[in-house]
């Protein structure tokens, strides 16, 4: 990076590109240098951050890799646009693509502003922003992608015919025609994916990496560099003289990332639960199908393990149950133990849990994908998520007990196990519960037409046509948290409705930004 | 009593400091080098050899080297007099007696000295014996976390004002763990952990017989024998050939003290391992998996093995055809063999099996080679069950780990040489190597390990004794 004067950086920009920007793949290693006008500074990150929610809705959603691909290109073609090196460029597409490339460069830079305070929201963003990365990378011509791989500092070599000749049986163990294949030899540390799904041969301490995952090794060395840079910026960040006018905006992009969390029990407004509702709520079909598992187990058990004592007992703290509360119904559900025993053992967690033990913060229930994607139950468990995690035949069973038909359960079990599970489970509200509460509907619409008012009336047409039992996907938005179809469910849908509808609009009014639905329709 | 000795000790140290200039030192270190090395340490009294081999680099600097030899030889080896206040009964049946145990276990035979040259790792990092958690669980079942320690001799003084019942070992953290609650929240970070391994026989139960007895343990040797190996460094710098998944040369493992085991995995870069990287190492080992709503919790591709696999496969197969199959009820009542059908993917083949064994008599080993006959037959047609073999093989006796102890840097486990309070066994290491041999019902229980010292003591009369 040099120093090229503000005014005139669009011509001397022109003349740069090979030599700023030379290829779209960008480690993000130097810190731009030009001058943004504040209200770029905020449309740029929006519109990347538009890209990374795309990425991030289509991994929520389990969508096939190719499917993925399509939807990152269409939000890249829509927000990020980065064309490919021309073979004979002119000066206005050498122009117009120094400009794509320094928009990605400054809105990564902006967005790592944004992103590095908290650690969830680094975590967020690395995990996007990796995605992205290896998007581009796969997309990337092959001869830019070979030229660009070189000037970075992390060829790992491929290794000798000797080295080979070692541990040529592993290798063919794993790869049972590997004559054409390269190997890299890396420390194990760099492809911990490829280690943890045993995707390669490792050896005192190396993994051995065929050929066709070096993307997996680039896209490693990228994430990791991001990481520690993210930290870096977090330590310097308190120490930087931070132009007041960018801290709002900042601010306000960070929130953007921010599903709704549930944190803090609901008791503010006055409806909170007992130990003595908890029980009465499961048959009346107000838990997802995840919490009514545990509560069942919990009930034959009289235990519960650690996992699962968090995941239900976040997901109560939730619903409205106070810390008190929840003290008393876990203390009457571990009916085997002694007070003095559960005193001991189990209560420490269930204050944490409320964030008054340990690092006392506010533990947000967990949401689907955390629930999906984290911490797979073991043998004894019972967290997790069933459409996940159950196989079809149990999965079948709770659908069935649950309430839905026959029908509805072979259509829940497709769609699990094509790996849309949060469809799965709204699918499953839909047909259990939408009826129900449109029943209820109904019925506070016929109070009201008793009145006499032709709008009552429309209003009683329009809950007779919700509560039919063949409305498909689309009465209520995909369950992505289990309080989620509590809230649905047992505070009403319309409340439900217009808490998330104001949501969004907050979100709107705070930043201009879609919100997490809107991107793929 | 305690205070008098220890300012004996700490006047001892004050007058020996100028005595001792520093080219003594010198002159001395290597001899405690030796030393340390040489003198029977109460681990190998226990039972196996402590199989922590401490490069030449990880050797106690000089000042730990005279820090030990100061505050240790002393009193640890030659055992000072002890205190005459809590007399000792020879039941085991109150809790006092379990204390009045433990406090003889802890002055006469708690290996202090190993465990804080083990703690400080050679004190190359000048904090991390300091940064380190550990926490006591006390008689009175209070838990006391984030306890941490400025040097052996002051880990060694509490754990004997305290006599925890249990000690747990936690992370290394930036900053000292007893000063937590002065420390900004977020600040106060776990920065390193040896990586661990617990393996419990609770997480066996769904498929092992009902009573706990030794034919369990065949379980423990399986998980010791693939874990070791996959962990395992190169044996030999000339026969790369032999070398092993992740290459830790220091790893310790331990009888829990009831039902399970412990791996420390003590490397320097085991040691360093983020979260991540943990986690990968645990997936990477863990074949069974899924809840108790998945019955069928293990799947291995039929196309490629992994090596891991195949060597896993090695050590399981002997041990399932020769003693799990007949200890464990796998194939014994259509109850149980049911569980195993679950597994095989083919309605027919199922069917087939069920009406040969209906009603007849047969050994289980019978029934286990019509398995493999039937499958390995028609697995070339169908290509389902190529892999139907291995899966069973490794759900009823692949190591079921707990997850959550390898990965979470924060996590705590039990330290060595604990007694475990309700059996009152001492968590001895096991030597890998001879780990067969290994019988936790032959641990060494803290109530015999007293008495031996009692009947030692009384021989030799003018020693030192134990009071009562």
């Amino acid at each position: 990076m040099n120093n090229n004067t503000k005014r005139s950086r669009t011509d001397a920009a022109s003349r740069k590109v090979t030599t700023e920007f030379p290829f779209r793949l960008n480690w993000y290693s130097d810190l731009p240098t030009a001058e943004v006008s504040l209200a770029d500074f905020e449309t740029y990150a929006l519109n990347r951050l538009k890209v990374l929610k795309a990425i991030e809705n289509a991994s929520v959603r389990n969508r096939n890799a190719e499917d993925t691909k399509q939807i990152v290109r269409a939000a890249c073609e829509k927000y990020l646009r980065l064309e490919p090196n021309h073979p004979a460029p002119t000066p206005e597409d050498n122009r117009r693509i120094a400009a794509q490339r320094r928009m990605d460069q400054q809105s990564h830079f902006i967005l790592r502003l944004a992103f590095c305070r908290t650690e969830d929201n680094r975590a967020w963003f690395v995990k996007h922003e990796t995605a992205l990365f290896k998007f581009r990378y796969d997309d990337e011509m092959l001869s830019d992608r070979e030229i660009w791989i070189s000037q970075q500092s992390l060829s790992a070599a491929a290794i000798t015919s000797q080295e080979r000749a070692a541990i040529s049986a592993d290798l063919t163990c794993l790869f049972p025609s590997n004559f054409d294949m390269k190997f890299y030899k890396v420390p194990f540390e760099h492809v911990l994916s490829l280690v943890a799904r045993r995707a390669v041969v490792v050896k005192n301490g190396f993994a051995y990496v065929p050929g066709t995952e070096y993307s997996t090794l680039v896209t490693n060395a990228f994430k990791s560099s991001l990481t520690t840079q993210l930290e870096s910026f977090a330590r310097a960040l308190p120490r930087m003289d931070e132009d007041d006018r960018l801290v709002p905006i900042l601010n306000s992009i960070a929130r953007q990332c921010a599903m709704r969390d549930y944190t803090g029990t609901e008791g503010q407004n006055g409806d909170t639960l007992t130990a003595n509702d908890i029980d009465g709520l499961v048959p009346q079909g107000h838990f997802p199908l995840c919490m009514s598992n545990l509560h069942a187990h919990l009930k034959a058990d009289g235990h519960l393990k650690h996992s699962g004592r968090l995941q239900f007992g976040l997901f109560l703290k939730g619903t409205g149950l106070p810390l008190e509360e929840a003290l008393v119904y876990w203390r009457r559900a571990f009916n085997k133990l002694t007070d003095d025993k559960f005193s001991k053992e189990y209560a420490y967690n269930i204050r944490f849990n409320y964030g008054k033990e340990g690092s006392r913060k506010d533990y947000a229930p967990y949401s689907c994908s955390k629930i999906i994607m984290s911490n797979h139950p073991a043998a004894g468990d019972h967290h997790g998520c069933p459409f996940r995690h159950a196989t079809p035949e149990s999965l079948k069973g709770m659908v069935l007990k649950a309430g839905a038909s026959e029908a509805a359960a072979l259509d829940i079990a497709r769609l699990s196990k094509e790996g849309h599970y949060q469809i799965a489970c709204t699918k499953l509200f839909e047909v259990t519960r939408a009826p129900a509460i449109a029943r209820a509907r109904i019925a506070v619409a016929a109070a009201a037409s008793a009145s006499g008012s032709d709008a009552a009336a429309a209003a009683v047409a329009a809950a007779v046509a919700g509560g039919n039992e063949s409305v498909n996907i689309g009465i209520v938005d995909i369950i992505e948290h289990p309080n989620q179809w509590f809230d649905m469910s047992y505070r009403g849908t319309d409340a439900g409705k217009r808490r998330g509808a104001k949501k969004q609009l907050d979100q709107d009014n705070d930043g201009g930004a879609a919100g997490p639905m809107d991107i793929d329709r | 009593m305690f205070s008098d000795t220890d300012n004996k000790d700490n006047r001892s140290e004050i007058l020996s400091q100028p005595a001792s200039p520093s080219s003594d030192n010198d002159a001395t270190t290597g001899k405690n080098k030796k030393a340390g090395y040489a003198q029977p340490q109460s681990a190998r009294d226990l039972g196996n050899e402590l199989e922590i081999n401490f490069d030449e680099d990880d050797l106690p600097t000089k000042t730990a080297t005279k820090t030990t030899r100061k505050s240790f030889g002393v009193n640890y080896i030659t055992a000072a007099p002890a205190p005459s206040s809590a007399p000792l009964s020879l039941m085991l049946d109150s809790d006092t007696d379990f204390l009045a145990l433990l406090d003889c276990f802890y002055r006469r035979l708690f290996p202090f000295r190993e465990f804080y040259r083990w703690l400080s790792y050679g004190l190359v990092q000048r904090n991390y014996f300091q940064n380190r958690e550990l926490s006591f669980t006390l008689a009175s079942d209070s838990y006391l976390r984030f306890q941490s320690f400025k040097d052996g001799e002051e880990l060694k003084h509490r754990i004997l004002e305290l006599k925890p019942v249990k000690i747990d070992i936690g992370a290394v953290y930036n900053a000292k763990p007893k000063e937590k609650k002065s420390i900004q929240e977020g600040r106060f970070n776990a920065l390193e952990r040896e990586l661990v391994f617990d393996i419990d026989m609770t997480d066996y139960d769904p498929i092992r017989g009902a009573d706990i007895c030794l034919k369990c343990w065949d379980f423990m040797t399986v998980s010791i024998k693939i874990l070791d190996r996959a962990l395992e460094a190169e044996k030999n710098k000339k026969d790369f050939h032999r070398a092993e998944d992740f290459g830790f040369k220091h790893r310790l493992w331990v009888y829990s003290g009831r039902r399970g085991v412990h791996c420390w995995v003590c490397d320097d870069r085991a040691r360093k391992l983020n979260v991540e990287a943990r986690r990968a190492i645990v997936s990477y080992l863990e074949v069974v998996k899924g809840g108790d709503e998945n019955s069928k919790k293990v799947s291995l591709s039929s196309k490629s093995t992994h090596p891991a696999i195949r060597e896993a496969e090695k050590i399981l197969g002997p041990i399932f055809t020769t003693r799990l199959i007949n200890n464990q009820d796998i194939l014994t009542s259509p109850e149980k063999y049911e569980k195993l059908l679950q597994l095989i993917p083919d309605e027919e083949l199922k069917k087939r099996l069920r009406s040969s064994w209906e009603n007849k008599n047969k050994r289980p080993v019978e029934k286990w080679s019509e398995i493999m006959g039937e499958t390995q037959a028609l697995s070339k047609k169908k290509p389902a069950l190529a892999a139907t073999l291995q899966e069973i093989l490794f759900n009823y006796s692949y190591p079921r780990l707990d997850s959550n102890v390898s990965i979470g840097l924060n996590h705590l486990l039990k330290a060595p040489f604990c007694v475990h309070p309700k059996t009152g066994r001492v968590c001895i290491p096991i030597d890998q190597k001879y780990c067969d041999s290994f019988n936790p019902f032959q641990a060494p229980k803290v109530f015999d390990l007293i008495n031996e010292i009692s009947a030692y003591d009384s021989a030799h009369v003018g020693g030192p004794s134990v009071p009562g």
